[in-house]
């Protein structure tokens, strides 16, 4: 029974050619128009204009003559030997970060006193002011030293309008101090080993030691494969850009005609007719998510098959794609229950009429359908990254950047989250008016 | 007892829609609801059909509750509403095979019992074809098809021959004989007095939601039998000739529309000779009298004083 409603919806859909118009067509020309125009901007996202920014070096160098460190070291039995120039993590982060020939092109930095870098954050000239306090150095020693170490922090500052690059800047600065900790991290558990193991303990202690100096010396391997990581996201042209966001706002059109067709059951009465058969409004509500889940799903592989076919774009890792396809597929499915609940609740409002001209197009720029939402407002930004097709395009962004399957696990569950609270809003509906259902 | 309906009520909001409806149907009976528009036959048989619940009173299908167990009466329910409803993008085919599923038709059944349907309402060799394309008439009947694709025990039609050509309402009227005689039990909802009259064991007429008789044609004419209906045209209309007739004695209503006057008359009572000399009086000429014996539609008249078609 619940197949014979998919199929019924199916069938509707396939032989409604305005319906496929406007759930096919329209997204794909679109995608050419808005890709060729305003996607141009975004050609080589990595291309960016640099992002200005200052850092306030407030630190003194470090030393391991400090005494809370030397009473450490003197517990061992093979003391560290003091590095002959000064340690400077600082200089670490402008000369092996910023000066890397790819953050050079993205990033254009000035050292610059707190007061002025403060100067030109409120007069908007810069985009982030990173902040290393006076005992930065020392703290990150003493860290990588001792077993019990001081919290090292760095400071930053932002220019609140630029969301987009102030993500860079602070996935730079986060890189960076991840990479600190985990030093830190292998420090302390060769530490452990050496204190539980004693035959071991003397060649730790000179692995130690050789991965200790690696650390100071200028040839950062570490800093390196953190660069990589973060160059290592594919950039995506426009037409990939609005490929995914043209999809995403279409799917929620497609969602809206499940509205459309309840409506047009009700007022042909064949909605009457199936709920005096031997069919239930449950059989009717899981036919229809299915055949919504079907088109759906179908839409999205149409779409980036065509994007594919005419422009060759890049979809990534395929599997993760579909992945995301079919939770989109899953999100949109729910929301056209419902709207199909809540049109068959309250029929005189004409919510599918509302949904299609007023809040798809209101969610579409919410979602970034029409511009990427790293020029919103965070807060805009956040609730716009999270409503189902802001997360799904988050989602299919990131496949196409090849971002890994893992990290877009937020958004994947954003969508899925979309999708139970619209099932919750449906059977609290059917619940409410028992009548009607 | 086969369906039986007990006090019976609907309100929608302030407005009563049906009240204190008591009625019981045998297996195999026809019984017909007659009422203008907005008597409350739909609502009626929406009810019994599971698609509304009573505000109050109850309806037993083999004495369980259909109000508390509806699926027992979807089961052998064939259910025709007054609309058209079916997909039109669909062909005949395509929306008896999807109904036929909602009916729970076995699928070695099912091709074969689509085109019994088929034939029995006259369509087999437009099966394939859009319904969109089909006239008023063929779709009345593919209407009707996809109520009887899973052979119900019960069968409501709700006006089904509303809007459609004389060829086409004649092949539903014997259709509903037919399936009578082969022992359906069936509901027909209808204002028209003739299809109630040829099809029906029984009648309920209702008017303003509640029923205000029922029984066989020969018992509820008999309601009226001690009265002649005089027919009279009469130009031009004043208020004051109906006045005038309704004050004269043995007269029990009159009923005037555009210049015909239905008057009813107690049984042998002569009242021409006065009739014409009020004509005369107010200067209105008489153009045409029958003296008729009484109908349903008298019935009707007489029993809510407006024809059905006036309701």
């Amino acid at each position: 029974m619940i197949i014979a409603h998919t199929i019924k919806d199916i069938m509707r859909m396939i032989k409604d050619r305005k319906a496929l118009l406007i759930i096919l067509l329209m997204p794909a020309v679109l995608t050419i128009l808005l890709g060729a125009s305003v996607g141009k901007l975004m050609n080589g996202s990595s291309k960016i204009s640099s992002i200005p920014i200052a850092i306030v070096d407030q630190t003194s160098p470090a030393s391991l003559d400090d005494p809370s460190i030397q009473s450490f070291i003197t517990q061992g039995e093979s003391p560290i030997n003091s590095p002959q120039e000064d340690i400077e993590f600082v200089s670490l982060f402008l000369n092996e970060v910023l000066e890397n020939k790819e953050v050079k092109n993205l990033i254009d930095y000035q050292v610059l006193s707190i007061d002025e870098a403060m100067q030109l954050l409120d007069a908007n000239k810069i985009t982030a002011v990173i902040t290393f306090p006076e005992s930065f150095n020392q703290d990150v020693l003493q860290a990588m030293v001792m077993s019990s170490p001081k919290q090292v922090q760095v400071q930053m500052k932002q220019n609140p309008n630029e969301g987009l690059q102030n993500e860079i800047v602070k996935g730079l600065v986060q890189s960076y101090t991840n990479q600190l900790s985990k030093n830190v991290i292998t420090k302390n558990t060769i530490v452990q080993l050496m204190n539980d193991n004693a035959p071991i303990r003397k060649e730790l202690g000179e692995s130690m030691e050789e991965a200790m100096n690696q650390s100071f010396s200028s040839d950062r391997k570490e800093f390196y494969t953190e660069r990589k990581s973060l160059q290592g996201l594919t950039s995506i042209n426009g037409i990939q850009y609005y490929t995914a966001g043209m999809a995403v706002m279409f799917m929620l059109y497609l969602a809206s005609y499940a509205g459309l067709y309840v409506k047009d059951e009700m007022r042909m009465h064949t909605f009457q007719r199936i709920r005096a058969s031997k069919s239930s409004i449950w059989d009717v509500l899981v036919g229809r998510f299915l055949s919504a889940l079907c088109l759906s799903f179908s839409q999205l592989v149409i779409l980036f098959s065509v994007s594919k076919l005419l422009f060759s774009i890049s979809w990534g890792n395929v599997w993760a794609l579909l992945l995301i396809m079919l939770v989109s597929s899953i999100g949109v499915a729910s929301l056209a229950i419902c709207i199909s609940v809540f049109t068959l609740h309250t029929p005189k409002v004409d919510i599918t009429n509302i949904f299609q001209s007023v809040l798809i197009p209101f969610l579409a720029m919410l979602g970034g359908s029409f511009i990427s939402t790293a020029t919103l407002p965070e807060i805009i930004q956040e609730i716009g990254n999270n409503i189902i097709n802001g997360a799904s395009l988050q989602a299919f962004v990131g496949v196409m950047q090849g971002v890994p399957i893992q990290q877009l696990s937020g958004s994947i569950i954003a969508v899925l989250l979309n999708g139970v609270v619209f099932l919750i809003i449906s059977a609290f509906l059917v619940f409410r008016k028992k009548e009607v259902f | 007892m086969f369906l039986e309906i007990r006090d019976l009520h609907k309100k929608f909001h302030k407005h009563c829609a049906v009240q204190n409806v008591n009625l019981s149907i045998d297996k195999g009976e026809v019984l017909g609801l007659l009422g203008p528009n907005g008597a409350g036959k739909s609502t009626t048989i929406s009810m019994i059909s599971t698609l509304l619940l009573p505000t109050d009173g109850d309806i037993l299908f083999k004495e369980t509750s259909v109000v508390e167990k509806p699926q027992q009466i979807r089961d052998i329910l064939g259910y025709v509403p007054q609309e058209i409803a079916l997909y039109p993008e669909f062909t005949a085919l395509e929306n008896l095979h999807f109904f036929a599923k909602m009916y729970k038709v076995p699928r070695k059944n099912r091709v074969d019992r689509i085109q019994e349907v088929l034939q029995l309402v006259g369509l087999t060799d437009r099966a394939t074809e859009k319904i969109e394309t089909y006239s008023g008439g063929m779709k009345r009947r593919l209407n009707i098809a996809c109520a009887l694709v899973h052979k119900p025990e019960l069968l409501i039609l709700d006006e089904p021959t509303v809007g459609i050509d004389p060829q086409s309402r004649n092949h539903i009227l014997q259709m509903v004989k037919q399936l009578s005689k082969d022992g359906m039990t069936i509901i027909y909802t209808s204002h028209y007095m003739e299809e109630v009259e040829f099809l029906c064991d029984r009648i309920a007429i209702m008017d303003n939601g509640e029923i205000i008789a029922l029984g066989t044609k020969e018992a509820l004419t008999n309601v009226v039998e001690q009265q002649d209906v005089m027919t009279i045209r009469a130009i031009p209309v004043k208020t004051t000739f109906k006045e005038q007739i309704e004050q004269l004695e043995d007269v029990t209503y009159v009923n005037c529309k555009d210049n015909s006057y239905d008057i009813g008359i107690k049984q042998g009572a002569d009242l021409l000779p006065e009739v014409f000399t009020i004509a005369q009086n107010l200067e209105v000429r008489i153009l045409h009298v029958e003296v008729k014996t009484p109908r349903l539609e008298d019935v009707f008249l007489y029993l809510t004083g407006k024809t059905l078609r006036d309701a």
